[in-house]
């Protein structure tokens, strides 16, 4: 347990813990939909891929044994990530990959102006996405951890200043 | 001022106030991810049972439950006696795919294909007893290509190199004064399939080109009627509607699911808008 764990408030816990459990959710979600689609690929999002990722994108496409690296990555990288969110295990590298993992997603398709995309966005985004939303919220959550209150982690915590 | 929670201390038998750490909350707090987790198991088993009873709704309405996919057509195991002397008029991308279809690869492709693991894929297609014996092409590069590709010995199916020299021909006229040509495929840009066609069915070249077979409905009849006096097999490559979805939607068609057609829209992606067919020719 750190110094700053004491100046939580029960408000502050109670919006971290909610925060990681949603985002966890949402990332589990993603990882579990992805694994229970058997035609599921990341072909067709890299396909769309556009600025600085665009040419390794498609380095990726033309491979098809790092094609299926990729996708097996991405939704055990997922699962792992939102579990590791929800149960709390693991936290802070869960969610410092996650802000890595979406921050990626963001670089592929970032709603900048002049680049279009075939599928239209189900919002307005200027620069500024959801994905970029959700990464900058992971980084939150790894700069003000909460597993050392609620979660597996505490336990950890727990075991190792009894020893 | 704000309230400050209580510290929590782990491994102590009391805390800073003196009063004793509560070890069973400790663990309840620790475990606060469980039922979350178990939620989530069941909202996702939910969501599986939800979208397979609409998958089964949708096809149920549509009458496609018993939809089966066209069976891959095998070709007959042909015999030696029976090689398909081909000549492939235009050797650009199209070109290559056509040669690949035809159990022939490019030296650099074969590479390529080898080392990100897609070759046993290519090779295992049948072996159609084809051999391509000339290529057309004004443009060098291209016909280089298509020359190195029908040199290249490997084959699909494990068929084995006729043996037949492959000439390169400046024109497709030339090419159809060969006698030693059986067939010809077309894949030259579309205004000349045409003219091409028609000069191949006049010197009795079966002919395979894809679409548009002509781009003027005078030079479409006139092909037409030359196919028709002659005795070449002429094939229209349209690859799309073979596909087992335009069956379904056929079928969905027949069955009036749809009721009256008033109306279609098609669309097309954006790079390939600019090539539609409102293009005048």
């Amino acid at each position: 347990m750190t110094k700053k764990d004491r100046i939580y408030t029960l408000m502050q816990k109670i919006a971290l813990v909610s925060l990681r459990i949603l985002i966890g959710w949402h990332i589990l979600y993603e990882g579990a939909t992805k694994l229970l689609s058997p035609n599921w690929s990341s072909l067709g999002f890299l396909k769309e891929s556009k600025w600085i990722l665009s040419g390794f994108a498609g380095w990726i496409i033309i491979h098809s044994r790092i094609l299926a690296a990729v996708d097996f990555l991405n939704t055990w990288g997922l699962i792992a990530i939102g579990t590791g969110l929800i149960l709390c295990i693991f936290s802070r590298t869960a969610a410092i990959s996650g802000a890595i993992l979406l921050f990626i997603y963001y670089l592929n398709n970032p709603p900048l102006i002049g680049l279009e995309y075939s599928v239209p966005a189900e919002g307005s985004y200027l620069v500024v996405s959801k994905t970029l939303i959700e990464s900058a919220a992971l980084i939150v959550l790894a700069v003000f951890p909460s597993g050392s209150f609620a979660g597996l982690d505490s336990l950890t915590l727990h075991f190792r200043s009894r020893k | 001022m704000v309230k400050r929670t209580e510290p929590t201390h782990y491994g102590k038998k009391s805390g800073t106030d003196g009063k004793p750490v509560n070890q069973r909350r400790t663990l309840l707090k620790a475990l606060i991810g469980v039922p979350v987790l178990g939620a989530f198991a069941f909202d996702l088993y939910q969501k599986q049972i939800y979208d397979q009873e609409k998958k089964n709704s949708i096809l149920r309405d549509l009458g496609l439950e018993k939809f089966k996919a066209p069976i891959q057509i095998k070709s007959s195991t042909a015999e030696k006696s029976n090689l398909l002397r081909v000549s492939i008029v235009g050797f650009g991308s199209r070109a290559v795919a056509h040669a690949n279809g035809l159990g022939f690869m490019h030296p650099l492709d074969v590479k390529c294909r080898r080392k990100n693991g897609t070759l046993d894929e290519w090779l295992a297609q049948d072996n159609l007893n084809v051999a391509i014996t000339g290529i057309c092409d004004v443009f060098d590069l291209h016909a280089e290509i298509g020359l190195a590709t029908a040199r290249n010995e490997i084959r699909t199916g494990g068929g084995t190199p006729a043996n037949i020299p492959v000439k390169r021909y400046c024109t497709y006229l030339e090419m159809l004064d060969d006698k030693d040509i059986d067939a010809i495929m077309i894949a030259t840009p579309d205004h000349h399939h045409a003219s091409m066609a028609i000069a191949a069915a006049q010197a009795g070249k079966h002919v395979y080109c894809e679409k548009s077979p002509a781009i003027r409905e005078k030079e479409l009849y006139e092909l037409y009627d030359t196919v028709k006096s002659s005795r070449i097999v002429y094939q229209l490559g349209h690859q799309i509607h073979q596909s087992a979805i335009f069956r379904q939607g056929k079928d969905v068609l027949d069955k009036d699911i749809l009721g009256k057609i008033t109306l279609i829209e098609t669309t097309s992606k954006p790079e390939y808008a600019g090539r539609g067919m409102d293009q005048e020719p």
